[in-house]
């Protein structure tokens, strides 16, 4: 998608008041369908779509109403906690399945299957487990010999099977609900203030509220997906171990951030799991300054809501402060992560800290050759140097940024004004001049523009490399 | 992906740049210093005319000053049009922009010249400084650029072009939202105001946000902010800021007893008479 599309909107998640909310889970609908066909649908998804490409299963899984979302979560959780337990699928075996509790701090309940239900569950996980064989499916063999479904699924899954602890099924099943928001799969949703609700979604364009909707739970079940993963060789849930979570929280959260979809909750929760990753503590910080950034503080003043909605954007100077410790957190992470160091630079000059900002704006100079971030730092360095007074040094910086990026604006306009500053009208005209007379063709041309959009800019490589050793080869197609 | 550009004004801004660009007012190099001065009757509220050195008090930090020269309606005016052309400003909106737009223009003598600089995120030379207000008026289209609004750049660029030419400068804003993308600062901006004798008028569609930089602007010049309700007040809103400004004084003064550099607070006012008066807080020295 280009670029200037991209920058022209973002759409942040706001948070709806909690405080009693009750879980969404107490308003799940009657299914319109059974729900064992559905999991079944889902599972053919899981092992049948290639991560990163548009197929027919996908488009179906993007149809799902919330609610049937939400009971899909459920019984593939119960699927994947037999594969982990195979002792639970002896026929005579009764489990209690609960459902989770929320970040809201509902506690968890029971959910009530049907005898027909747990039977199935229970086929399913031999089957798609691998373990028609092991002892506790056994008794099962009978009942599942000539379905075509199982037969089908057993087949798909052990093509892609490459554990025993159902990770495989986590990790495709969170790309499959990835891949239905990246594709722009997800049904409309229908604004819901009613209780429970746990978010709604707000876009903007230059600084105003244009809509408010609702967000679709795609993100937010391959979140919980991921979060069972277990760690290799074992049965337990570890996602902060995991090293295909980790890539797919930061792709996804570059994802996010490159255009402009903004959620608290994803990013959140991504370095709760990883608190010691730098590339986490840089995006959130920058997802931070995104916050902090005039659209997005302009846009959250002049917001109309109704009722019960809490903005989860904080002020402008609280939110500078977050992107702060984040980014000082990311560049003690990794002492020279150019990107961390230029934004903290940043951070550092809005709040007034020159001398300091002057000294990571450097260090981060000093790290990269990516002509990006050169131009970042060395436009921030020529705003810092000039308040510093330092105004031979703020000149060469600008310089440097306009010779990075000639057809940028900002270091023409910063030359100007520190021109005219200097009483040198004519020069500061003349650098107006050289201004107007720029071909400005794309969005690309000014970074200053996308300044908080670009730390997502190598979101397609992220998502690629997660997706990679997931797509099915021809034969396992 | 393509990005409409207008190729425009270089050419022109080297012209006006090279046909005669005043010395800064502010600098060492210049001693007088130049205020546009409103002056009205407190009870009825019209212009006072026919003011003359003597009746004007002036101070610079406290210190009284000769005033050397009042002019009253005889030096021409650069009236620079820095207009908002976001996607917001399109169909009727853009309409009565024009609309407003001619009649000010019509109400220009032809001493007087005219520049136009538009903006989006991206700041465009619509016309320089010229006396062919024709040019201006077909610059008036929006620009194709969705996106951002990068009001304080603009008028930094439109204050820079009210200045480089003699005559009166005057800048006159058209904003309907806040700023979202300039590189520039308020501060920045504010300060090469304090060093300028450009005055600023600003027009803003009213909202739930209150325009800051430009009520801040506006002050710091001796201007006014307007906030409207309706766009389709517009034209009389130019037509009011054309003329309070052209029934200003330009006074000027020799700066002495008072040091050269930093800022310097004014305080205008007329001996003896019952008027409002309104002028420019103070300006910046050259150090």
């Amino acid at each position: 998608m280009a670029l200037k599309a991209l920058a022209v909107a973002a759409a942040l998640l706001l948070v709806a008041a909690p405080a009693g909310a009750a879980p969404i889970q107490q308003r799940a609908a009657p299914p319109t369908e059974p729900r064992m066909e559905r999991l079944e649908r889902w599972l053919d998804a899981v092992f049948q779509h290639n991560p990163g490409s548009y197929d027919d299963r996908i488009v179906d899984v993007g149809k799902w109403s919330d609610a049937e979302l939400e009971m899909l979560f459920l019984d593939a959780s119960t699927v994947i906690r037999i594969i982990r337990n195979p002792g639970l699928a002896s026929p005579n075996v009764g489990f209690p399945m609960l459902v989770p509790g929320d970040r809201t701090g509902q506690t968890s309940r029971p959910v009530r299957y049907t005898v027909t239900e747990i039977s199935r569950l229970k086929q399913l996980a031999c089957t798609v487990g691998g373990l028609v064989d092991a002892a506790p499916c056994e008794p099962l063999k009978t009942a599942m010999a000539g379905d075509t479904v199982l037969s089908s699924l057993s087949a798909q899954a052990a093509s892609v099977r490459r554990d025993t602890n159902a990770n495989f099924i986590v990790h495709r099943g969170a790309l499959v609900h990835s891949d239905v928001v990246l594709f722009g799969l997800a049904a409309p949703r229908s604004l819901d203030f009613a209780p429970g609700r746990q978010s709604v979604r707000m876009s903007i364009a230059d600084g105003h509220q244009t809509a408010l909707t609702q967000p679709d739970l795609h993100w937010e079940i391959a979140r919980r997906l991921m979060d069972l993963a277990a760690a290799p060789g074992t049965m337990r849930a570890a996602p902060g171990g995991d090293a295909v979570v980790r890539s797919w929280y930061i792709a996804t959260c570059a994802w996010m951030q490159r255009d402009g979809h903004h959620d608290n909750i994803h990013i959140d929760h991504a370095r709760e799991l990883f608190p010691d990753d730098p590339d986490l503590a840089m995006l959130n910080g920058a997802h931070h300054e995104a916050y902090a950034s005039p659209p997005i503080q302009t846009a959250i003043r002049s917001a109309v809501l109704p009722t019960g909605i809490r903005l989860s954007v904080e002020s402008e100077r609280a939110e500078t402060r977050d992107a702060e410790r984040l980014l000082r957190r990311a560049t003690e992470l990794k002492p020279d992560f150019a990107e961390a160091q230029i934004r903290l630079g940043h951070v550092l000059a809005v709040t007034g800290r020159e001398a300091e900002a002057a000294q990571h704006l450097e260090r981060g100079l000093g790290v990269t050759n990516d002509t990006l971030l050169q131009y970042y730092g060395a436009l921030f360095l020529g705003a810092v140097e000039e308040k510093l007074g330092h105004n031979g040094a703020s000149k060469a910086s600008y310089e440097r940024a306009a010779a990075l990026y000639p057809r940028a604006q900002s270091p023409l306009l910063g030359l100007s004004e520190l021109a005219r500053r200097a009483g040198h009208r004519d020069e500061a005209l003349r650098y107006l001049e050289q201004m107007y007379s720029i071909r400005m063709e794309r969005m690309e041309d000014e970074p200053w523009w996308t300044y908080t959009y670009t730390q997502g800019r190598n979101a397609d490589a992220l998502l690629d490399a997660v997706q990679k050793p997931f797509r099915l080869t021809t034969g396992e197609r | 992906m393509s990005m409409r550009m207008a190729v425009i004004g270089a050419s022109l801004l080297t012209a006006t740049a090279a046909t005669g660009v005043q010395d800064p007012v502010f600098s060492s190099k210049v001693e007088a210093v130049r205020v546009d001065v409103l002056v009205t009757d407190r009870d009825k509220g019209g212009v006072v005319r026919g003011l003359q050195p003597r009746d004007f008090e002036l101070l610079d930090n406290g210190v009284a000053q000769q005033v050397d020269l009042v002019s009253f309606e005889q030096i021409p005016l650069n009236v620079v049009l820095a207009f908002d052309m976001s996607e917001s400003v399109s169909g009727d909106r853009l309409d009565q922009l024009r609309d407003a737009s001619a009649k000010l223009l019509d109400g220009l003598t032809r001493d007087d010249q005219a520049g136009l600089v538009t903006f989006t995120q991206r700041v465009v030379l619509g016309s320089g400084l010229t006396k062919d207000l024709d040019a201006v008026r077909r610059h008036m289209t929006p620009l194709d650029d969705a996106g951002d609004t990068a009001v304080i750049d603009a008028t930094y660029a439109a204050m820079m072009l009210g200045e480089s030419d003699v005559g009166r400068g005057l800048v006159i804003v058209f904003s309907d939202g806040v700023d979202t993308a300039s590189w520039l600062t308020p501060e920045l901006v504010l300060n090469t105001a304090k060093r300028s004798d450009v005055v600023v008028y600003a027009v803003s569609v009213q909202s739930r946000l209150k325009p800051e930089f430009l009520r801040d602007l506006t002050s710091a010049t001796g201007g006014r902010l307007y906030e409207i309700e309706k766009i389709a007040n517009l034209s009389s809103v130019f037509l009011n800021v054309l003329e309070e400004f052209r029934h200003r004084y330009l006074i000027s003064y020799t700066p002495t007893g008072v040091e050269n550099g930093g800022w310097h607070k004014l305080d205008v006012s007329i001996k003896g008479r019952k008027v409002a008066v309104k002028a420019r807080p103070g300006y910046l020295g050259a150090s």
